[in-house]
């Protein structure tokens, strides 16, 4: 069953059309909840303004006084208010003030504007910099989010004896999620002696919701219900915000009475949800003369927003993955992420590695051009090995063989014969240009350090009626395929055909906390999880004397019948363990940072149209090895649909600020690629089954984003010359700036 | 989210004509791929639409009898890029109508529409401009017949009269006739979006010099333009590398670039030059010439 296309669980009622979205979910005498935003991005809240011309007392209004818990949301580090009061501080331009609820969605909307907001405006940090240098204290005491120090060895006697130093500085922006289903969230509160809050959305993680939802009205775990509904998409845009809107929808509900629906379209989605962390890398490298990397300095800067949110986890990976996958006796990394005066981004597909890896692959060619080495032969000399460690002291133990990763890249895309083709070619007059480059990386599995601890993940199979098994697990399915692996791992695991499993409803009412949809964790950590829940499940069958091995699956399925007739309830969980050899000190940042790692090498060919500075993909190769392949159809669309999200980001995709507020907030102005600006994404899997994933499986969901745009800024040096191409996206309009700067010195 | 409190949905011309005269306030609507795109965002609130969707007899694109090729004005892209007409006598159109949007808004946006929209960025505006096209517009008791040049008043405003609807758009012999053309549309991606420059190249070539060159400009100023210096210039030259370079530098003149955060300025004025660059000789070797360096 493991390593088979399984056909989708879910894709029949998608392509029916009868899979139902939040939006779709009828509930009579639902009202239209919209929310009404600050427009400065800092400043005191002094006066909210009914306007004329609007029957107010038509309208549900649910201000920060109606509170009824606690008005923070719940998150890493609880600072975010579900909206400003009044004599209270406004610190980013999209902040949520107010809530107005209606029966008529254009009389909402209406309202909406009619109402004026009177503030006393302070000065606002809207960039890195600004923050760094303390232009304003915003917030805390040192405008820092979070702050991590990773040491290892000590580069300082190291600078002045080495052959070669390199230092580089490198920034990547904003990247929105452009899932097709915008923030939806629909609710419902029945008040009474016992109080009881549903929601049903478009959301990734029911239990943070459910979390965030108890900890606004002040309720105990059983009265609170998170349904997660059918999803257009997430890629981490539904991991932290729905806990916002979630609160937002459940507060109209308790205030009306009336189920309320809170969707967003798609230019409110666009301009105040989560997005990718803007960054600022700088790196100081130093080498021998051989070309082997001898110390690291890495000082690793996000742009955090008005509040935590998910800042110091993203920071804490990207950090981890700043060093790449070179062989380092000795680091320093220091990591930082800084509060401004903009919408809080969060989870986005990488989680910080995208922004870190950037940098450090990007660095690498810098360096070979440095050193007078290929690129290739730069990064082979300094790759890890089995038994090497990383920043973090973590030692590699499985059996790693990134040269041979690479080579099977280069081969795919016939490296050496198109390099020297094009090295013929760039000479001749048109305006084409070609190139080739590399990126080679690692993603983390799972959470950073103790992050699978601290959740100790839980999930079950239930045995029905009808003799099928269930999967009980909150992980949500948002197009990438999880119920069908689930599926697959227990059936596996239970020596049944594939059609007698199937996966429950996620409802907090119904399936135990497995943990959130993130961090490339669902297959290898629930799947796991799952694995030896499947395994318990059988075994208590057999020791109550239903079930005898070996087995047909016609008697697993009478056996299961006959139990749930005795028995009544057929369940059975398991929950995460520590592996023996794991361990983390979250104060030093020592130890194994993730149980495992996914790894790739991708190579991309581009084709640059010196008249314009237009990039053209020509080629791509994605080579990984990501553990034992559950799904190949499923894992090549990962690969493909993340490596697109990746030339978007490299090339095209740009979050355009004024004041904190993102103006291109639309898809006609936010270009993400179409089927017609990308290649065809040649997919590669290199298996090497690891213990710690059901089947040997790792995790494969935020790989791909990690290397196609480090590949497409190596491929550009290739194809132009040196040049400073050290920001994403490479738009044209920055290509052509970038060469004029050649071209005058 | 649609603000509508009338739809008129007349089946024939002369019916639109008598309900737009009776009410001129209403806002006209044809394909709709802008109108309601407004509307959702709350703009025209309240408005009635007057829908020209039934007047199928717009839709004809047809070969009049003294060479004019008439579009009407609700022809869809779709149906424009396919017509074996316009492919046969003005490929140039057919290029400039499949370049715009994504296949299922050329199925419903038409080219009167985008022209009544004002757009500087309508794809269809700056080749309609190269080919001297003329647009018929009719009153109920009144039709004039006007040069593009005319009809753009400024960014996003037409000079349409009160009760005047676009009806077909006039393409005379002597626009199209032996010319050989190419239209470049150039945006960040390649389908589904929105220019970032327009350029329109059209020229009739004899012993391999330029008898007539037209160039039109989309999103290079604040109206779609034509190059009438460089246009002036070609006039009787040889066509060599060099008069090419010198149209492009020349097809300069009439913009106004700006800066904006899709563009810089700079890059704008660099995609002007360039572009123009490709376009004419794109156009000139269609049309049966040959750069200099091309033979």
């Amino acid at each position: 069953m493991i390593g088979a296309n399984s056909v989708r669980k879910e894709g029949r009622a998608k392509v029916l059309g009868t899979a139902i979205y939040t939006d779709d979910k009828f509930m009579p005498g639902a009202l239209h909840g919209v929310t009404v935003r600050s427009s400065v991005p800092r400043g005191i809240l002094r006066e909210i303004v009914f306007g004329e011309g609007i029957a107010w007392d038509e309208f549900t209004i649910v201000t920060a006084a109606d509170i009824p818990g606690t008005n923070r949301v719940a998150s890493v580090v609880d600072d975010q208010p579900f909206l400003v009061g009044l004599g209270e501080e406004i610190t980013h331009p999209e902040q949520p003030i107010l809530l107005l609820a209606h029966s008529d969605r254009a009389e909402a909307e209406r309202a909406r504007a009619a109402v004026r907001l009177v503030v006393d405006e302070l000065p606002a940090i809207l960039d890195i910099q600004a923050s760094l240098d303390l232009e304003q204290v915003i917030y805390s005491t040192d405008n820092l989010l979070k702050e991590i120090r990773i040491e290892k060895g000590d580069p300082a006697p190291i600078w002045a004896q080495a052959a070669h130093v390199v230092v580089g500085e490198y920034r990547t922006g904003a990247q929105e999620q452009m899932y097709l289903e915008p923030n939806a969230m629909l609710a419902l509160v029945e008040r009474g002696a016992e109080t009881r809050v549903s929601v049903w959305g478009s959301l990734q993680c029911p239990y943070y919701v459910h979390g965030a939802l108890k900890q606004l009205f002040g309720l105990p775990e059983g009265r609170v219900r998170v349904v997660a509904m059918e999803m257009g998409g997430a890629f981490g845009g539904k991991e932290d915000y729905p806990s916002v809107n979630a609160g937002h929808a459940a507060l109209l509900s308790w205030k009306s009475g009336l189920p309320v629906r809170l969707i967003y379209d798609r230019e409110e989605d666009l301009a105040c949800t989560t997005k990718r962390h803007p960054s600022r890398t700088r790196l100081r490298t130093a080498f021998d003369a051989e070309g082997h990397l001898l110390a690291l300095e890495a000082d690793f800067v996000l742009d955090g927003g008005a509040y935590a949110t998910l800042s110091p986890v993203v920071l804490s990976r990207g950090a981890v993955h700043v060093g790449g996958v070179y062989r380092c006796p000795n680091v320093r990394i220091h990591a930082r992420a800084v509060a401004t005066n903009t919408p809080p981004p969060g989870a986005f597909r990488g989680f910080g590695a995208p922004q870190s890896l950037f940098a450090i692959e990007r660095h690498m060619d810098l360096c070979a051009r440095r050193l007078g080495l290929d690129a290739v032969e730069l990064r082979r000399r300094n790759f890890l090995h089995m038994g090497d460690t990383m920043a973090t002291g973590q030692v590699i133990r499985e059996d790693l063989d990134l040269p041979g990763l690479m080579d099977r890249a280069l081969a795919e895309i016939h490296y050496a014969d198109r390099r020297a083709a094009h090295a013929i070619t760039n000479t001749e007059s048109g305006p084409i240009k070609r190139g080739l480059g590399l990126a080679v990386f690692m993603h983390g599995c799972g959470f950073t350090g103790n992050g699978e601890s601290h959740v100790a993940s839980v999930a079950g199979v239930e045995g029905l009626s009808d003799g099928t098994v269930s999967v009980l697990a909150a992980s949500t399915e948002m197009g990438q395929g999880k119920n069908t692996v689930f599926a697959q791992i227990v059936a596996e695991a239970l020596g049944l055909p594939y059609e007698l499993v199937d996966v429950a409803c996620v409802d907090t009412d119904h399936v135990p906390n497995s943990g959130p949809t993130v961090a490339s964790r669902s297959t290898m950590m629930v799947g796991r999880i799952l694995e030896d829940a499947a395994i318990g499940f059988k075994q208590s069958l057999v020791q109550q004397g239903f079930l005898q091995e070996p087995y047909t699956a016609e008697a697993f399925q009478a056996a299961v019948k006959k139990a749930v007739a005795h028995l009544g309830r057929l369940r059975c969980y398991g929950q995460y363990h520590r592996p023996p050899n794991i361990s983390w000190d979250d104060k030093t940042y020592r130890g194994d940072a993730y149980p495992t790692y996914s790894w790739g090498a991708y190579a991309a060919e581009v084709a640059v149209d010196l008249d314009t500075y237009e990039v053209r993909v020509e080629d791509f190769v994605a080579v990984q090895e990501v553990g034992r392949v559950v799904n190949p159809t499923l894992a090549a669309g990962q690969i493909e649909g993340g490596v697109a999200q990746g030339i978007g980001w490299g090339l095209w995709e740009e979050v355009t600020m004024k004041q904190g507020r993102m103006v291109n907030n639309q898809m006609t102005n936010y270009i993400i690629p179409t089927s017609a600006d990308l290649p065809r994404i040649r997919v590669v899997f290199l298996e090497n089954a690891h213990h710690a994933g059901p089947g040997g499986a790792k995790g494969i969901g935020e790989l791909p984003m990690d290397g196609p745009a480090p590949a497409l800024a190596n491929a550009l040096e290739n194809a132009l010359g040196p040049l400073r191409l050290d920001e994403v996206p490479m738009t044209p309009d920055r290509l052509l700036s970038r060469c004029e700067e050649v071209a005058h010195g | 989210m649609f603000d509508i409190c009338e739809l008129h949905e007349p089946e024939t011309l002369l019916e639109a004509k008598r309900i737009f005269n009776a009410d001129p306030g209403l806002k006209v609507i044809a394909g709709g791929t802008d109108v309601l795109i407004r509307m959702q965002h709350g703009g025209l609130a309240g408005a009635g639409l007057l829908s020209l969707r039934n007047l199928h007899e717009l839709e004809e694109i047809q070969l009049l009898g003294d060479g004019t090729l008439s579009v009407g004005a609700m022809a869809p892209f779709a149906q424009i890029f396919q017509s074996e007409l316009i492919q046969k006598l003005v490929p140039i159109l057919g290029e400039a109508a499949v370049s715009m949007g994504g296949p299922q808004v050329r199925n419903v946006a038409t080219i009167g529409g985008n022209l009544c929209n004002g757009a500087v960025s309508a794809d269809s505006a700056s080749t309609l401009f190269a080919l001297d096209a003329l647009l018929k517009l009719q009153t109920l008791d009144s039709e004039r017949i006007i040069p593009m040049k005319d009809f753009y008043a400024g960014p996003g405003k037409v000079n349409l009269l009160p009760g005047e609807l676009l009806v077909a758009i006039l393409i005379p012999r002597e626009g199209y006739e032996g010319m050989g053309g190419h239209y470049i549309k150039f945006a960040p991606r390649k389908a589904m979006d929105i220019a970032t420059l327009g350029v329109a190249a059209l020229c009739r070539i004899k012993d391999n010099c330029f008898q007539e060159l037209r160039i039109g400009l989309g999103v290079a100023a604040p109206v779609p333009v034509r190059c009438f210096e460089a246009e002036a210039y070609a006039q009787g030259r040889e066509v060599t590398l060099e008069t090419v370079q010198e149209i492009a530098r020349l097809a300069l003149k009439p913009a106004k670039a700006r800066s904006s955060w899709r563009a810089s300025k700079e890059y704008r004025e660099h995609l002007i030059e360039v572009l123009a660059q490709r376009a004419v000789a794109e156009a000139v070797k269609r049309a049966g010439g040959c750069c200099a360096d091309e033979k």
